[in-house]
This record gives C-alpha cells, structure tokens and sequence, in this order.
C-alpha cells in the first residue's frame, strides 16, 4: 500500500494505490487519524488506481468514514467498480462527493462543502499607481477589463467558490464601490463592508487586519481575493480549490503574458500567521536564455510570496506586482533573482504563456492553459491538467486538447533545454502596458512612473 | 510451592489425541438405537398423555407431562444434531491450497495473562510450519497495554498491538488487529493456546473452497486430571474385552468436567456434514475477506443512519458463536477439522470455571432471546437446525430443572405425577430410556456420558442465574477465563449446588420417613422412583462436594507426581 498526499489546507487530497503491499486498512486509519488530528475538514480519497476494493477496505473505509463524518467531509474518487460497491453500502451517508477523476475537475460540488464556512475577503480599495490617469475617478475594481469588472469577476469568482459570507474592504470611492457591489454580486452572497481606509492607507494587509477584528476566525476561516489579480485570469476553473491567479494588465485583451502568479487562498492570513509558508512565487523569466540588457528587467518581476509581506511589499514599494529581494532567494549569473524553493500552490489556475521555473514545484491539481513552460529543475505534481502547454522537452500537448487525466508523477522533474526552440514571447511588466478602458474610444497608454 | 501463573510447564507431557471417525458398525447401531429410542419415547408420552395423568393433582400431572415432552422434543433436535459424521474430509499436506491467498496473520490475544504464558505460545506460533511460498506473521494482541509483553513480543521479533480502551474486549481486540494488518487469513489463538507447528499445513487446504469462511480446530486440554478409568478396576481380561465400550468412563478425575470430547469431536464433527460447525474462538483460522463482509452487510442492515462501528468479530460475550451465526446467514459455510492442533489450558480453580460456565450460558441465552430470530433468518433450514440444538441445550434446563425438583415435591407431598407407579408405566417408561441410553453411549462413541451430564446439571445454577441476567436485560459482563491456580475458593459459587443437595436430602429423609410411618401416599413404587432420580442428580451435583475441597496446588502436584496423569485418552 502506498500513498502520495498533498493539502491544500482545509482539504487534503490522498492518493492510495495497493502497490506496496501494505495493509490499505492501516494506511486507511493513518489518513483518517492525521486528517482528523491536523484539523483538516475535507479529505479527498483518490482510489482510481484500485480496479476494486477487497471487503476489508470497503469496511476500513466506511468504519473511518462513518466515524469521522461530523468533523470531516469526505470525497472519493475511484473507478466504477469502486463507486458501485460503496453506492451498494449507501456510502452517500457520509461521503460528499462520489465521484471519478473526471467529475472531479468539473464539478463544485465538492468543493463548496468544503468550502461552506470559508468566508472571503475581498480587497476593494488596492491602490494601483501603475494605472495612472485610468483610476483618478474611478476606483480600480470598477475598471471594465473583458467585459467585466474585477469586483464583479471577485464576487463570482467567490460565489462559484461557494462561499457565502463576504466582506468588501474598502478604500477611495468607496460609494461607488458600495453601489457597484449591489447591482453586480451574484445573489445568495452575504456582503458586510469594513471600515474605509484613506489613499494613505492603501496598504491592503492593514484592510485584512481591520476586517478580521471585526470577527473573522483568524486561521483557516478566510479567503483573500484581490480583485486585480483575478482580472486577467480567465474564468476560474472550477477545479481549484485555492485560486489567486494572475496576469499581466497587459495581457487583458490578449497581449504577451508576461507571468502568472498563484498564491494560497489563505495567503495573506498565512503569511501573516507563519511566515514563510509555500506560498507561491512564479519566476517569469527564462534568465540564462535572454539577453542580460533584458534580465535586468526581469529582476523586477520576480515576485517574493515567501516572507511575511512580501507581497504588500512587492506592491507598496514598487508601485505594482513587481519584485522585491529577499531571503530565500537566489542570484543567477545573470543577475536574475530566482525563489529557491518557489513552488506553485496546489490547484492553482495558470495563465497562457506563464512561464514557470526553474525549481519549482508545480501543484498538484494545477490548470494549465495556454502555453506554459516550465524549466528545468521543476517538479510537476500528480492531477495536473494541461492544456496546450509546454511541459517536457520537446512535449507539447496538442492545443484545444484537455488531458484531463495526465498525471505527472510525484517527483516527475523535468530537465528542460530546449527552451529556445519554444515559443516564448515575454514582456516585462516594467515595459509600456495597454489598456483598454472600452468608457473611452481612445486607449491611452499609460507608462509606469 | 510453585508459582501461580507457571504451573502447567511442571505438568508431565501429555500425548496427543487422536480422534477415529465412528465406525459404520456404530453409526448403524446408533443410528439404529436412535430411531428405537425416539420410537419407544413417542409411545411412552402417549400412554403418558392417555392414561396416566394423576386426577389428584392434574396440574402437576399435566405440567410434568409438558416437561418430558418438551426434553423429547429436545432429544429429536439433539439426535439430527449427531445424525452422523461427514465424509471424511482432511486436506492432507502438500494437499492444493488455495491459490488466491498467501498470507497468514496469527493473533494472539491477551488481557491479564502471565508473560510467560503468552512467551511460551507465541514461540509456538512462531515455530508454525509455513507452505512454501506462503508467509506468515505473529502478533500479540494485549489488551492490557503491559510493556513487558509488548517487550517480550518485539524481543521475539513478533507484531504487537495494543489498544487505549477495551472497546468490546477480545472482538474489539481483534478488530484493531485487523485494520492494522492485511494477510489473506487470521488464526486466532487465545494467550494459553499453543499451536502445533502443523496448524497451518492441516487447515489451510480447506479453504480452497472459496465458500468457507473458517475452520474450527478441536479445544485441546492438555492439563485436565484424567482421573482413573473405570476399566483398570476390572480384574479379568475376559470382561474387559466385553466391557471395552466402558474404556472411557473415569473415576475421579477432572472435578469441572472441562474435557470437551463430545462437544468437539461428536457434536462439532457431526455438524460439519453440513458446514454448520460453529466457531469457539481459539484455535480457528479465518477468511478475513468474510468477516469483514459480513461485518459491513451486518451493520448495514442494522443502522438507520450513520452506520454503526463495523464488528469483524460481534462485540458480544459469546461473540465466536454470534459471528459464525452471522457468516452463515451470509451463506459462508465453515468446516470442522477434526484433528487436534493446538493445545490450551483448562479452568483450574472454581471461581474460573464458574466465570465461563456464567460467560457460556449467559452469552448464548442473550443471543437465543435477543438476536436469534434475526440471525436465524437467512441460515439455511439444517444449519439452523444445529443452531437451534445449540440454543436449546441451554433452554433445556427451565424443563429439567422441573424435573429436577419434582421428585423432591413428590416426596414431600405424596403427590405424584401420575396416577400410579404401576407396572405399566415402567413396561412404558424403562424401554425408552434403555433404548435412549444405548443410543446415546454407542452414538456418542463411548465418551464419559455420565461425566457430561454432571457437568450439565453442575451448570445449572449458571445458566439459571444467566436466564435471569438476560430475562432482566443485564449486560453479561465479560470476563477472561483466569489462567492461574489462584481464585476465590468454593463456597461463593456452589452454594446453590449444595442448597439443592440439602434440599434432595431433606426430601429423602422426609420420604422415607413418611414411608416408614405408614402414609397412605407414600407408596414403594412411588417411594424408589423418586429417590433413585433424586439419587441420579444427587450423584451428579455430588461433585460440588468436591469442588469445595479443590486444592490446586495440591492436585497438581498429584498430577505431577503421576497420581492422577494428564490427558484423557479417547477411545
């Protein structure tokens, strides 16, 4: 018997095959007892490699199951055969979600019970110098970016989540933003408002802080979006269960991405609460494979997710989602700082020609779309979907093809070397940036300051 | 003296049982004698039914006549219990194993049990003879969470496995084994039980049968007094010849009756012709994909909502009789492998024997009255039928017990239950019970009959004191059979055992005095049947005259000294 397993907080995702010849009872019991003693609410079950269970696994499984159903949530993914034997025990008494691998990434339901007493956090009032003229009276959320706006993408993006409890921090024109949310939330959401913070108060950390002592469960119970980096995203996959995804403004209406970023949903009250936790950090250039006139450029964008801060740092200091230096980094010849131990949180949804690396981990339960890359000395992780991305040498995965199931083993690095002959097309963020504002006719550029 | 928890290593070497199938001769003479019997019973409570009634008493008539039919009803469920052996059925070694399966676990389970006890049976697990290709692995069980067995088992390179609460004792035990361990089958082996190295080679073959769930192994006491036989006290060859079939009544040996010959080698044997053989717990082996499917269907069909905490093994007192009952509502069979293979240890002081007289009769009477209709329910109609056998052996005392008393009322009172102890009644009467005892002597392959019926009316008391705990929806609280010399001594237990032979005696006197005096009811027919069937009880229940002197220690060393040998040999 043997396990892979991974958390993303509240759930864990374990993958059990019977290949080692260890008793799947007693790996069984060990899962149920670590997930019960870490405090974790959900608990994926992943059995696809198991054509069926033999009578004693079925019972270790419904004996844990049953035991722990008031204080877990338990999902399944398993073959047929094993859905059929755990249907004929009436397994849907305490199992949430019975499902295959497939459903799994198209379905929600899952998730919003896991998710049913997560309550999110919205960060409304972020100050983006970067935008200039763009948001002299208009708050930054209110922007029209792809039809939409990035409140109302962040309130559907934590409706689809299932969350039901909100809370919109605000800052300037906070009216507007207040107006906005009433005619754009998705019905059934649950919106309080914190207290307005000044232009001077633009540091979103302190809206988090404000909006958590006015109730919020300090660890585990709260989900920070912050609307402008959801923007450029495209619709959020449902599959994550932890998404903060991001690209360049640039990329809005399909210019060059020039990076993609995924933090944790718990990110901020992690980096708060325990420092250099794995939060993500996305190295957005391929260093030794550009010119040292750009790599100097590509300093800037290196984002530092791993200390406390670093993300408010990376935006009070620079003016925008650029880099900061920091521990844990190192230097390449080039001059380029890469995290070390930067990984990709799990679930994460990448954007188009993100490139990603190197040593990085990536996943598990990643999306992948567009033409990612992803360089050498980086891991990919099992449930990873890909599509139309670079992820081996000389691999591509055909465009417009979901491979819904390829599963890059655990510990699967990859040794890219070819990254030359892929197609990579970056812009630094530092350059000129484009934006289509569609209130007016004429797109002005806006260069950063 | 020795010391309390070692005492078996001093005994002297017992040999080995072996038990013969019954020959055809004897199957056909009790076979025979079994259909005379039950023929001559019918006739016998019929006239009793037309034409003995007492008018003088016709309640005390009628309600004795109840009681005898009832016993004959029971006599009818004891003989298709026994009918007959099975083919005969021993894989022999190197006989086909199953060849889906490789993995043996071997449990051993303790409480309170001696260190040394649980060494000396773990090393013997250990020394298994192990099928090539097959492998096994030993664990120790402890539920006493003690560090010196848990020590000794890793010093022995074995598993062990301890539990933070006793959560339904030993089942509860072996569940937690069984979620933490994977092979194919569990032998199960109590701490005392010591398992011969040919366990596995003589046992696993039956399971190439993929319908059989478990194989129950012979109980095996290898410390009980034989006692004498009775044959030794016969002088001439020439009578011994004739008398031969006696060889196996003994006088003066183990005072609990603990040897379980008939059980095991008559009743469970027999039942084994229609995979009906019922688990005893140690010294069996199962299939461990049965119990848990069993397990999981069981608990399915009991829950309303959540499901219950699934039961491997029934959180029950007498829970290897509840799970056999539950795997063959499941249409698992079982089979009984008649040969003994292993070896375990007998109650030696009262307050033991009298904790697994209470356990038994407490244990099967909770189920006959709470679970029996539910658990009979999908059991095929003959397997059932043993069940019920089982079940009414236990029952069967609410009658006896009347009969029991009934003479003590009749001399008392000069009324008696028929209308007269005419010679008609005994030309009904003594041919039923002669026949039913050729039957039963030559059916029950010439084992100490008397020695069990004593045994049976000993349990009396037991098995009232269990009706009333279960009648009274009382927990029969589990106890481990204590494996040690020690133990409170007689009287707390056989006070009832002497109450009654009090009473008998009393009834006698009283009787016969009534007799001498010229009571007009009091007549010699009716005088001698009633003190002879006092006398047969008295005689029986005799034996708690002698519990209450049971020294242990001292019987021991009598054993030792080769006084009084170990091991009863069958015939």
């Amino acid at each position: 018997m043997t396990q892979e397993s991974w958390d993303t907080g509240r759930l864990r995702h374990v993958k059990l095959s019977r290949t080692l010849g260890r008793s799947l009872c007693a790996t069984l019991e060990r899962v149920f007892v670590d997930a019960t003693s870490t405090g974790v609410l959900g608990l994926l079950l992943d059995f696809d490699s198991i054509r069926k269970l033999k009578w004693s696994e079925l019972a270790a499984l419904v004996e844990f199951s049953a035991k722990n159903v008031r204080n877990l949530t338990m999902g399944i993914v398993a073959t047929a055969p094993v859905r059929a034997q755990l249907e004929e025990f009436g397994a849907d008494r305490f199992i949430s979600m019975l499902s295959s691998v497939q459903d799994v990434s198209t379905t929600t339901a899952f998730r919003r019970v896991i998710f049913k007493d997560v309550e999110a956090v919205i960060l409304a009032q972020s100050a983006v110098p970067l935008l200039g003229p763009l948001i002299q009276d208009m708050p930054a959320v209110l922007l029209p970016v792809g039809g939409t706006t990035p409140l109302k993408r962040a309130l559907d993006h934590v409706a689809e989540l299932g969350l039901q409890n909100v809370t919109i921090c605000l800052g300037d024109c906070a009216e507007k933003i207040r107006d906005a949310v009433h005619c754009c939330a998705p019905p059934g959401l649950q919106i309080r408002f914190n207290r307005e913070h000044g232009a001077d108060q633009s540091h979103q950390w302190s809206s988090v802080m404000d909006a958590f002592d006015q109730g919020f469960g300090w660890s585990g119970s709260a989900y920070v979006v912050d609307p402008l980096i959801l923007a450029g995203t495209r619709p959020i996959q449902p599959l994550s269960d932890v998404t903060m995804a991001g690209k360049s403004i640039a990329s809005i209406e399909g210019a060059n991405a020039c990076f993609a970023l995924a933090v944790s949903r718990m990110g901020l009250a992690a980096s708060q609460s325990f420092g250099n936790v794995s939060i993500a950090t996305v190295a957005k250039r391929l260093a030794r494979q550009l010119p040292k006139e750009q790599c100097a450029k590509a300093t800037t964008e290196t984002i530092n997710l791993g200390t406390p801060f670093g993300f408010f740092q990376a935006q009070a200091k620079m003016g925008g989602m650029d880099g900061c230096d920091g521990p844990g980094f190192r230097k390449w010849d080039n001059g380029a700082l890469v995290h070390r131990s930067s990984r990709i949180h799990p679930s994460a949804v990448l954007s188009s020609q993100t490139v990603i690396g190197p040593v990085v981990d990536v996943g598990p339960g990643c999306v992948f779309k567009g033409q990612v890359v992803i360089e050498r000395g980086s891991k990919i992780l099992n449930h990873t979907l890909v599509e139309d991305t670079w992820v081996a040498p000389q691999s591509v995965v055909p465009a417009a093809s979901w491979i819904s199931t390829m599963l890059v083993g655990a510990n699967w690095a990859l040794d890219y070397t070819k990254a030359k002959s892929l197609p990579l097309n970056l812009t630094p963020l530092s350059d000129m940036q484009m934006i289509m504002p569609p209130m007016s006719q004429q797109h002005p550029r806006v260069r950063r300051a | 003296m020795m010391e309390d928890t070692d005492y078996y290593k001093h005994l002297p070497s017992a040999t080995v049982p072996k038990f013969a199938p019954l020959s055809p001769r004897a199957r056909t003479t009790w076979q025979f004698f079994a259909i005379v019997s039950l023929t001559l019973g019918g006739w016998y409570l019929s006239w009793r039914f037309n034409a003995s009634f007492n008018p003088d008493a016709p309640i005390f008539s009628v309600a004795m006549f109840a009681a005898e039919f009832v016993m004959y009803l029971g006599t009818f469920v004891f003989f298709f219990d026994v009918w007959e052996e099975p083919a005969k059925r021993i894989f022999p070694p190197g006989a086909a194993l199953p060849k889906t399966a490789r993995s043996v676990d071997v449990f051993i389970t303790t409480y309170d049990e001696a260190t040394a006890l649980v060494e000396d049976s773990l090393r013997d697990a250990l020394a298994l003879d192990v099928p090539k290709g097959w492998s096994v692995q030993v664990s120790v069980l402890d539920d006493g969470d003690r560090t010196d067995i848990k020590d000794m088992t890793l010093r022995h390179g074995a598993t062990y496995f301890a539990r933070q609460e006793n959560v339904g004792f030993k089942a509860g035990n072996l569940k937690n084994a069984l979620w933490q361990t994977s092979a194919d089958f569990v032998v199960i082996a109590d701490a005392d039980t010591r398992l011969f190295p040919s366990f596995l080679r003589n046992t696993l073959g039956y399971f190439s049968d993929t319908n059989v769930a478990w194989v129950q192994t012979p109980h095996w006491f290898y410390d009980i007094p034989a006692g004498r036989k009775i044959m030794d006290f016969v002088p001439s060859a020439w009578t011994k010849k004739w008398m031969h079939k006696l060889s196996g009544v003994t006088i003066g040996g183990d005072p609990f009756s603990s040897a379980s010959d008939i059980f095991f080698d008559v009743i469970q044997r027999r039942r084994d012709r229609h995979g009906a053989s019922f688990c005893c717990g140690a010294g069996s082996i199962h299939r461990r994909e049965a119990l848990f499917e069993v397990a999981l269907k069981t608990s399915q069909e009991r829950s309303d909502g959540a499901l219950p905490a699934l039961q491997p093994f029934q959180y029950h007192v007498s829970e290897d009789i509840l799970t056999s009952m539950e795997l063959h509502a499941k249409k698992w069979t079982s089979r009984y492998h008649p040969q003994v293979e292993a070896k375990m240890l007998s109650p030696w002081s009262v307050e033991a024997w009298a904790a697994q007289k209470l356990k038994y009769a407490g244990g099967s009477l909770d189920i006959a009255v709470h679970r029996l209709p539910r658990c009979l329910m999908n059991i095929p109609w003959r397997v059932r039928l043993h069940y019920l056998a089982t079940f009414w052996s236990y029952f069967a005392v609410i009658p006896y017990l009347f009969l029991l008393m009934a003479p003590v009322f009749t001399l008392f009172t000069g009324i008696a239950p028929v209308a007269s102890y005419s010679a008609e009644f005994f030309i009904h009467l003594l041919p039923f019970l002669v026949s039913l005892e050729i039957a039963v002597f030559v059916g029950m392959k010439g084992y100490d009959i008397h020695g069990s019926r004593a045994a049976a009316v000993m349990s009396m008391p037991f098995v009232v004191r269990g009706v009333l705990l279960v009648l009274s929806g009382k927990k029969i609280a589990f106890k481990p059979t204590p494996k040690t010399l020690q133990g409170q001594r007689g009287l707390q237990f056989l006070w009832p055992h002497m109450a009654v032979l009090a009473l008998f005696a009393l009834a006698v006197v009283y009787g016969v005095t009534a007799y001498l005096v010229g009571s007009r009811d009091h007549t010699l027919s009716m005088l001698v049947v009633n003190v002879f069937w006092l006398a047969w009880n008295g005689l029986a229940l005799s034996r708690a005259l002698r519990l209450l002197r049971w020294d242990p220690q001292s019987a021991l060393q009598s054993q030792i000294k080769g006084e009084n040998p170990c091991n009863p040999q069958p015939v």
